[in-house]
């Protein structure tokens, strides 16, 4: 029995004697140095997607899948037809005499009296034999004099050279004051611009007699206003038109083909066509057709034939002719990468003639249409990408970063090498440090393409690029970051710039990653 | 067959160093006690009558199959720092951690005669057990690099239950080599969070860096969200923690092969409970919570989509939202138990033997060994002492001793206690402990069953009925020996 005490007791001795701190469970920091790996940014890019966006509209793809930028603009002038206006005609006062004596009451109109005036329509230099009326007023205005309310009288004017769509010419009976239209009625003459007003009195009937003093008079009082054609026809004289200069901006590079880049592209497009509704001898003079760009350089289009350019006419009203203009220096003008095409015309139409027979519709018009494509095709070299981003990593504990890497997975089917570069700025752009050496930029290879410029092998980079410990430490204190790009179409295997086509699908895809790892620790 | 053995023997231990589970072994040995029975309900203790009182027993239990606290601490400087590199090299794949606490309400025990032997309990048990995958701790110690172009597996998951427990059980012996028991339990259950389902695997490609995580979740409780209303009025509302019904089931046998061996076997807590009261779910549809983050989109960015980064976490938060709410009543198992006993009984109620425990639930299997020996000193005094390998670690020594001061039993049974007696310096102990359990506490015994087998077997004489689990009438009293493992003998009536 006293063993077994002994041994309980020795236990509880053995338990009392143990000794128990809580030092050793007072956990003072924690340390530990992770390595994330993060994807950052990824895509899959097709040319479409590089080109800028401002001109979208104008992205279009071959049948074969061929990407080209496709400009169409039509300087669309009625300067020709501004050139003729149909003036006013102003008062025409004409004096009808009435016969005096005493008119017994009678049952009939009795046609008494009649004058007719000449009118020229005042046109200048047109010479027109024919007008359609789209608009006009004839007013007139009769009045007796001296008055007297007994006797009954109109006025009946005729105008011969107006002809009605019916066939006869104009004649209308009317007393005291009033207008009558004029559309509908169609000036032909052969006296270019001139016709017959003819005014003739008449003796309303009456039931009473009524006496005329000697002297009484009709004073008629004719105009012509406000009249405008639906066609012409005539001479139209020795004339030139000014149409505005035109514009046609080509965004799609944005400025991506300045400061040194290199493009030429095979087979652009550049036509010009000029279409005419003008029934006259036209021909156009381009005083500008150029290239430019935006620093101000130019070049100029040279056409076939030259300016001027003598412009088709249309045999019949209603008809258009074109005249195809041949732009001889595409490939200069699309290699020069303009950043918009500027072109400025006149129209001079009867040069050299002192007479004809033009016609026109009020709706004519003179259309300089400008079709360019530019084929995704070709090669270029130093064109450069940037783009901008603000970062702001002022909050982030920079000490926690040990050392990451950039991973760079890209497998690009388009023909275009690309040496990228992260550049970082402060807040006003000065200059702080870039993210990569320069033996770390080539991320991008392009394809390989074969003897057309089509796509034989894709480019491939699958690679990590340790950022420098250094640089990384500045990421803290920029913000922004310029992702700049520079690019350059694929080489054959000599290093030789061939060309290359960029098709629809053709695809870059993009991975980029960061692998960072972090130093992290903490006293608690 | 050598080879056999070879093979079955490193699949054991391959099976035990990478699982832990809830095992006892060292009880198995301390038959003085009427807690013995919890191991296998064909298991007779000594004393005939034994109670237990509220709160008089208790057991504490700590498992973790692959880290200690040494594991995840350096010293420097004479200050402790959290060491997550050290962690992540000590953690295996899955990583257990295992509590569970037992007290005791109530303990009756009654030889009803010599052929049966009846227990009433009622006990009340709380475990959980988290399962914390290396991937999860290696992503915030390692980041995800070490496993790029693989898969990694974050989803913890928690399985954790509280409950009452009544049993009836009763132990027969069929005959003088076989013994059967079994035990019926009634369960009242009290809280529960389930893990039915968890997935989240993260990859991170190899070429790109995108990562691609796929996430399912199906976790249920019962008798917690409650808690997380406010102004909840639990006195109010305490009835309903006992809507929770289940029923379990644990049987065993023992063998006595021949004289002085005798083998046993047992299954633990099979069934299951039904929850009811306060049911709610987590839920993450893995059709849905699926993504593939592989950066920012340049083409959107290109063709001027601001709103795409918004766009984009929204998108995330939908498809990652765990949706929450009410669910109706489910089932969870029983951590199901297996005990496989082999024990041989040497003169002066001396035994050697060994337990071989196993535990599956939720499609964990885990298991343990025990080597262990058992001395009764006189009917005072019983002793045991044990080695285990269990949670993969090989250094646990246990000990058991009672004091039978009947009526008043007092005892203390543990896995690994004779490393935590043994240390003077308490901090090494806890420091290092992967594995630890402890039974404690008073019983009130009555009727020692007390037997010398090398004195019967002496004498030459024989049991009058054949029993050897009834010790001869005026036999010199030496020892004790382990009742269901004593050599066939001739019955004699105290």
């Amino acid at each position: 029995m006293k063993s077994i005490v002994g041994v309980w007791l020795a236990y509880a001795f053995l338990l009392l004697s143990c000794t128990f701190s809580d030092r050793d469970f007072q956990i003072k920091g924690v340390k530990a140095n992770p390595t994330l790996a993060l994807p950052l940014a990824f895509g899959d890019l097709s040319i479409m997607d590089l080109i800028k966006k401002s001109d979208s509209a104008q992205i279009k793809v071959k049948s074969d899948g061929l990407v080209y930028l496709s400009y169409d603009q039509a300087l669309l002038s009625k300067d020709i037809r501004n050139l003729v206006n149909i003036p006013n005609v102003g008062n025409t006062i004409t004096q009808l005499p009435v016969p005096p004596g005493t008119y017994p009451a009678n049952p009939n109109d009795v046609v008494s009296t009649s004058i007719s005036n000449p009118i020229d329509l005042g046109i200048s230099p047109e010479k027109l034999n024919e007008i359609g009326f789209k608009s006009g007023t004839l007013t007139y205005n009769a009045v007796l004099s001296p008055a007297n309310p007994n006797f009954k009288y109109a006025v009946r004017i005729a105008i011969p050279e107006f002809i009605s769509s019916n066939g006869s010419s104009f004649l209308q009976e009317v007393s005291g004051s009033g207008s009558i239209s004029l559309v509908g009625y169609t000036f032909k003459s052969a006296v270019a611009n001139k016709f017959t007003l003819q005014l003739t009195l008449i003796i309303k009937q009456n039931t009473t007699p009524v006496t005329i003093p000697a002297g009484t008079n009709l004073n008629t009082t004719i105009s012509f206003a406000g009249i405008d054609f639906n066609y012409i026809e005539g001479f139209f004289g020795n004339q030139i038109a000014n149409p505005p200069a035109q514009i046609i901006d080509i965004g799609a590079f944005g400025t991506s083909f300045e400061n040194g880049a290199t493009v030429s592209f095979a087979k652009p497009v550049f036509n010009i066509n000029v279409v005419s509704d003008y029934g006259v001898p036209l021909a156009v003079s381009f005083s500008k057709l150029e290239a430019r760009k935006h620093d101000g350089t130019s070049i100029q289009v040279q056409t076939n034939p030259a300016s001027p350019i003598a412009i088709t006419a249309p045999t019949t009203l209603g008809t258009s002719a074109t005249t195809p203009v041949t732009v001889t220096n595409v490939a200069q003008l699309v290699n020069f990468a303009p950043d918009q095409f500027y072109y400025q015309v006149s129209g001079h139409i009867n040069a050299g003639f002192a007479s004809g027979k033009n016609f026109m519709a009020d709706t004519s018009q003179m259309r300089v249409k400008l079709h360019i494509e530019i084929p995704m095709y070709g090669q270029a070299s130093n064109i450069v990408l940037a783009d901008t981003m603000d970062i702001d990593l002022g909050d982030v504990d920079q000490t926690t970063i040990d050392s990451a890497s950039l991973k760079v997975f890209v497998t690009n089917q388009l023909p275009l090498d690309a040496k990228m570069q992260f550049i970082l700025t402060d807040a006003k752009y000065h200059f702080i440090d870039s993210l990569l050496t320069s033996s770390q930029t080539k991320i991008v290879v392009g394809s390989t393409v074969d003897s057309n410029g089509e796509l034989q092998s894709p480019g491939v980079v699958d690679t990590s690029y340790p950022l420098v410990n250094d640089k990384i430490s500045k990421i803290f204190k920029a913000k922004k970051l310029i992702v700049k790009s520079k690019l350059q179409t694929s080489r054959n295997s000599s290093g030789s710039p061939v060309d290359v086509q960029f098709k629809s699908q053709y695809k870059i895809k993009l991975n980029l990653g960061l692998r960072v790892t972090f130093k992290l620790s903490d006293n608690l | 067959m050598k080879n056999r053995i070879l093979l079955f023997l490193a699949i054991i231990c391959l099976k035990w160093s990478q699982l832990s589970a809830q095992s006892e072994g060292t009880l198995t040995f301390m038959n003085s006690l009427p807690q013995v029975v919890v191991n296998n309900p064909a298991f007779i203790p000594k004393y005939k009558i034994s109670i237990g009182l509220p709160g008089s027993s208790i057991m504490g239990y700590y498992a973790n199959n692959a880290f200690s606290y040494n594991d995840m601490v350096s010293h420097v400087n004479d200050s402790v720092k959290a060491d997550l590199s050290k962690l992540n090299g000590a953690l295996k794949p899955k990583n257990y951690i295992t509590q569970a606490l037992q007290v005791d309400l109530l303990r009756l025990g009654i030889r009803i005669n010599s052929k049966l032997y009846v227990t009433l309990n009622s006990t009340a048990k709380a475990y959980s057990r988290e399962m914390v995958p290396k991937d999860l701790v290696q992503v915030f110690v390692n980041g995800n690099t070490t496993s790029i172009g693989t898969t990694e597996t974050l989803s913890p998951k928690a399985e954790s239950f509280s409950l009452i427990e009544t049993a009836l059980g009763g132990a027969y012996k069929v005959n003088s080599k076989l013994t059967v028991g079994v035990r019926i339990k009634y369960i009242n259950g009290l809280t529960n969070v389930t893990t039915e389902s968890s997935t989240l695997n993260l990859t991170t490609d190899k070429s790109t860096y995108a990562l691609t995580a796929k996430a399912g979740m199906d976790v249920r409780t019962s008798g917690i969200n409650n808690f997380t209303q406010s102004n909840y009025d639990l006195g109010s509302n305490i009835g309903k923690y006992f809507s929770n019904y289940g029923l379990a089931m644990d049987i065993g046998a023992t063998y006595k092969i021949f004289d002085r061996l005798t083998v046993g076997a047992s299954l633990i807590d099979l069934g299951s409970i039904r929850w009811k009261n306060n049911t709610y779910g987590y839920t993450l549809d893995p059709a849905k919570a699926s993504y593939t983050f592989q950066g920012v989109d340049l083409s959107k960015v290109l063709n001027g989509d601001n709103s795409y980064l918004s766009s984009l976490g929204d998108s995330l938060q939908n498809r990652f939202k765990v949706k929450e709410g009410s669910i109706n009543s489910y089932n969870t198992p029983l951590p199901g138990k297996m005990y496989l006993t082999g024990m041989y009984e040497f003169p002066k109620n001396f035994t050697v033997g060994g337990v071989f425990y196993a535990e599956k639930f939720r499609e964990r299997l885990s298991a343990s060994l025990t080597l262990g020996v058992n001395k009764h000193f006189g009917k005072v005094f019983s002793a045991a002492a044990s080695y285990s390998m269990v949670s993969n670690t090989y250094n646990n020594f246990g000990f058991g001793m009672s004091l039978n001061l009947s009526p008043i039993q007092l005892y203390i049974v543990g896995d690994n206690l004779l490393g935590a007696s043994m240390v003077k310096d308490v901090n090494s102990f806890v420091s290092q402990t992967k594995f630890f359990n402890v039974r404690l506490g008073l019983n009130f015994v009555i009727g020692f069953d007390k037997k010398d087998k090398s004195v019967a077997k002496e004498k030459g004489s024989q049991n009058k009925q054949g029993d050897s689990y009834q010790p001869d009438e005026g036999d010199i009293i030496k020892g004790k020996k382990y009742e269901n493992y004593s050599p066939k003998k001739v019955r004699k009536k105290y």
